[in-house]
């Protein structure tokens, strides 16, 4: 259903390509935004911070999958 | 509307809990507001503790999430067209927690342990498959170093180790069966793996969520009062011994119960990771200012010199030839008040900086936790052979589901080795599976053939699903609910292959093959050392007597770490002796003298640095300082009352000196050093009666 990529003779899905530099980007944003209070301007915090990752996730997918 | 977790309730709640507001003198009006405060403690304990057991809200809404959870995870599986889906639904189960740090902490360290588990395994699967009896000696002696690092480590960290050791099993045995296969089947794991811990951690985080930052507010909230309350306890001379153990139990729980949840907070949310430096800045704080009450409290109490067997000369050195006892005495008291004042003032910065969420100084650097040594080799060892004899009887017999009973095997031996009583907990599970093989039988033979497409195998999964999660959420019994889970995804096998398969037979031979592999587990947890409450108390006081001659040692002790290692031993053995509890009182106790000795320790050696007034009596307390580590390694009833004697000189000196010294500051610094003197004359004292008891106990 998904590509894979060749990661030192070991297919692996290009999911998980992704997912690293998006891990990367949430934490900084996640610690930065949480310092200046945006978190707190949300009833539900935990629902914003996966919206946020869905968001970077999906960023990420087109900046690399138009390639 | 603010959610619950905002940093701004956060830190009015820790305000509150801030010992500034707690009263320090006993007057009568102070009295009455410390009653209060007191009438409020059932309030903090109920909103500390986990809300679970019995069937309320709170068990409804975990088993409702966990349920949802599975079928999510389920499904997806069977989108992504996976080969064995049950492998997602049944992480669900494994790394279901009420509170959703916890669920999202014991998924972090069980990607990491399978992430590992899964390397070891290919190198296992492709290096040693073709030779059998190799393949089987290399897993097993994998299992046995996990299981021993699994239990040198503590919390989550020690889950990921078990998590290494287990998953070159589950993963390892049937990739080595079919080596074709082999590459496939590792993916296959890995990506079910994950998608149960994703599946599990959204749910949990996203679905009315319990966290776990209010209830950890409201436990260190409980802390601190304790420990001030006990620091006034430990200084009123009026207080019975019974107050104080009961208090010192109290403390000891409420301490273990934060810092495990401490640990998993961490994995929570921004906001409890920036709260975890301060906060265990605070406890550290608290830690040090029971230390210094239970130095205060060391030397009240009956006089243990006054015993038949004490040596005479002893008790009149104490006193000088132009003061009584109770001028001695109340010098003593009022160091030991400005000692405790100081303690408690660092707390009171401490929780004023958590409230604000601030750090007063340089970060507390994390205390390297003990770990018994030998324990974890035995439990290591037992790991193996329970392998080792179960692949055997597969050999022997080649018995197709010997496989099965290989795994259970290593994963009860490696899993429940931490439980209070491994042997009871492990016999509960074989009798879970012996009970939950009939309405699995139900399930899986008689309503799932009426499943025609997932929405309609779904329902009925449910009841089992519930049933299995209702068990997670009861205290002390969320093993065997997680068993049974691991019981329905083991036999049922629910799959992608377009041919179900219903066999009874087969299901009985699944069935038995869990049992055997427990069984192998009860027996050897029952004859291989077993870990008797005996044992743990033994191991403890071993511990406290090697770590505390260590700390004598060295040359520049590290006090917080050393207190907040011993707190946290202290309760992890203490959650071992529930039933036990004349062992559990002696544990406390031998607890206490290794705080206070620890502290006086710190005391004197920091005084010698430091306070150019010791300088005359360097000599005396550099006598002491030099015996104590190979006493307290190798206590006997002579070197015990040398070191006793020896203390009494300097503690003598010490308080000679504090009345001829100019300025109020130097007298103060100097009775202190005085009190540390006493706290450890009495401490050895109080080790010498308990070397005489087990000298009496082995003679007997």
């Amino acid at each position: 259903m998904f590509s894979e990529v060749d990661v030192l003779g070991a297919f692996v899905p290009v999911l998980l390509v992704w997912l690293a530099p998006v891990l990367v980007v949430f934490a900084i944003a996640d610690a930065l935004l949480t310092k200046a209070g945006f978190f707190r301007l949300f009833w539900h915090p935990p629902l914003a911070r996966f919206a946020l990752f869905a968001l970077l996730f999906c960023a990420v997918r087109l900046a690399l999958g138009a390639n | 509307m603010t959610y619950p977790l905002s940093t701004t309730d956060l830190s009015g709640s820790l305000a509150q809990a801030s010992p500034r507001t707690l009263p320090r003198e006993t007057s009568p009006r102070r009295l009455q507001r410390r009653g209060s405060l007191r009438n409020a403690q059932p309030d903090i304990a109920k909103s500390a503790v986990p809300a679970s057991g019995g069937l309320n809200l709170a068990v409804a809404i975990f088993c409702g999430k966990t349920l949802a959870a599975a079928l999510i995870a389920l499904f997806i599986s069977f989108w992504l067209a996976l080969d064995e889906p049950y492998w997602s639904l049944l992480t669900v189960f494994i790394v279901a927690q009420p509170d959703s740090g916890l669920v999202l902490a014991k998924g972090f360290y069980r990607l990491c342990g399978t992430a590992v588990g899964i390397l070891v395994t290919t190198a296992l699967v492709f290096g040693l498959a073709q030779y059998g009896e190799l393949f089987i000696a290399s897993l097993a002696a994998w299992i046995g170093v996990c299981a021993f690092a699994a239990r040198a480590k503590r919390n989550f960290f020690s889950y990921g180790f078990q998590l290494a050791g287990y998953t070159a099993a589950i993963v390892g045995i049937p990739a080595a069966l079919n080596t074709d296969a082999a590459y496939t089947l590792i993916v296959a794991r890995s990506t079910e793996i994950t998608l149960g811990i994703g599946c599990m951690g959204l749910v949990s985080r996203l679905v009315l969520p319990l966290e776990l930052a209010p209830k950890l507010t409201a436990l260190a909230r409980q802390l601190f009062h304790r420990v001030d309350h006990f620091a006034e306890l430990a200084i009123d001379p009026a207080t019975r011994p019974e107050q104080l153990a009961s208090e010192r139990e109290a403390l000891a729980k409420d301490f273990g119960a934060l810092e495990t949840m401490r640990s998993s907070a961490f994995f929570e949310s921004v906001e409890a990771r920036l709260m975890d430096s301060p906060l265990r800045d605070a406890v550290h704080a608290a830690v040090d200012l029971c230390a210094i009450a239970e130095a205060v409290a060391a030397h009240r109490g009956p006089d243990l010199e006054d015993s038949p067997n004490s040596d005479s000369s002893m008790t009149n050195a104490n006193r000088a030839p132009h003061e009584g006892p109770e001028t001695l005495s109340a010098l003593r008291r009022a160091a030991a008040a400005w000692a405790l004042t100081r303690a408690r003032d660092r707390l009171d910065a401490r929780s004023a900086a958590l409230a604000k969420g601030e750090t007063v100084s340089k970060p507390m650097p994390t205390a390297p936790l003990w770990s018994d040594p030998l324990t974890a080799v035995l439990t290591g060892i037992r790991a193996a052979l329970a392998v080792i004899i179960s692949a055997a009887f597969w050999f022997a017999t080649a018995w197709p589901n010997g496989p099965i009973a290989v795994i259970c095997a290593g994963v009860v031996c490696t899993l429940l080795a931490p439980t209070p009583e491994p042997v009871k907990i492990t016999a509960a599970a074989a009798a879970t599976i012996v009970v939950f093989a009939v309405p699995l039988f139900v399930t899986q033979l008689v309503l799932l053939p009426y499943a025609l497409d997932f929405f309609s195998m779904a329902v009925l999964l449910a009841p089992y699903l519930l049933m299995c999660a209702f068990i997670i959420a009861q205290p002390g019994l969320g093993a065997l609910g997680l068993l049974a889970a691991v019981y329905l995804a083991v036999s049922s096998h629910i799959d992608n292959n377009n041919a179900a398969s219903y066999d009874p037979t087969a299901f009985f031979n699944i069935s038995l093959a869990i049992v055997l592999g427990i069984s192998v587990g009860v027996v050897l947890f029952a004859i291989f050392f077993p870990e008797t409450p005996q044992w743990a108390t033994r191991r403890f006081l071993r511990q406290v007597r090697v770590h505390l001659s260590r700390f004598a040692a060295a040359p520049h002790p590290a006090f917080s770490a050393f207190n907040f290692s011993l707190c946290e031993q202290l309760a992890s053995t203490l959650a071992k002796l529930k039933d036990e509890p004349a062992l559990a009182r002696d544990c406390l106790l031998r607890g206490a003298i290794g705080l206070s000795s620890g502290w006086a320790i710190e005391r004197l050696k920091t005084g010698m640095v430091t306070n150019r007034q010791t300088a005359d009596i360097s000599p005396e307390i550099s006598k002491l300082l030099a015996g104590l580590s190979r006493v307290y390694l190798h206590p006997s009833w002579a070197r015990l009352t040398k070191s006793a004697w020896d203390a009494r000189v300097a503690s003598r000196g010490l308080l000679a000196k504090a009345r001829a010294a100019d300025k109020p500051t130097d007298s103060e610094a100097l009775l202190v050093f005085a009190v540390a003197c006493e706290a450890l004359r009495s401490n050895l004292l109080k080790i010498r009666l308990f070397v005489r008891e087990e000298q009496d106990v082995l003679r007997s």
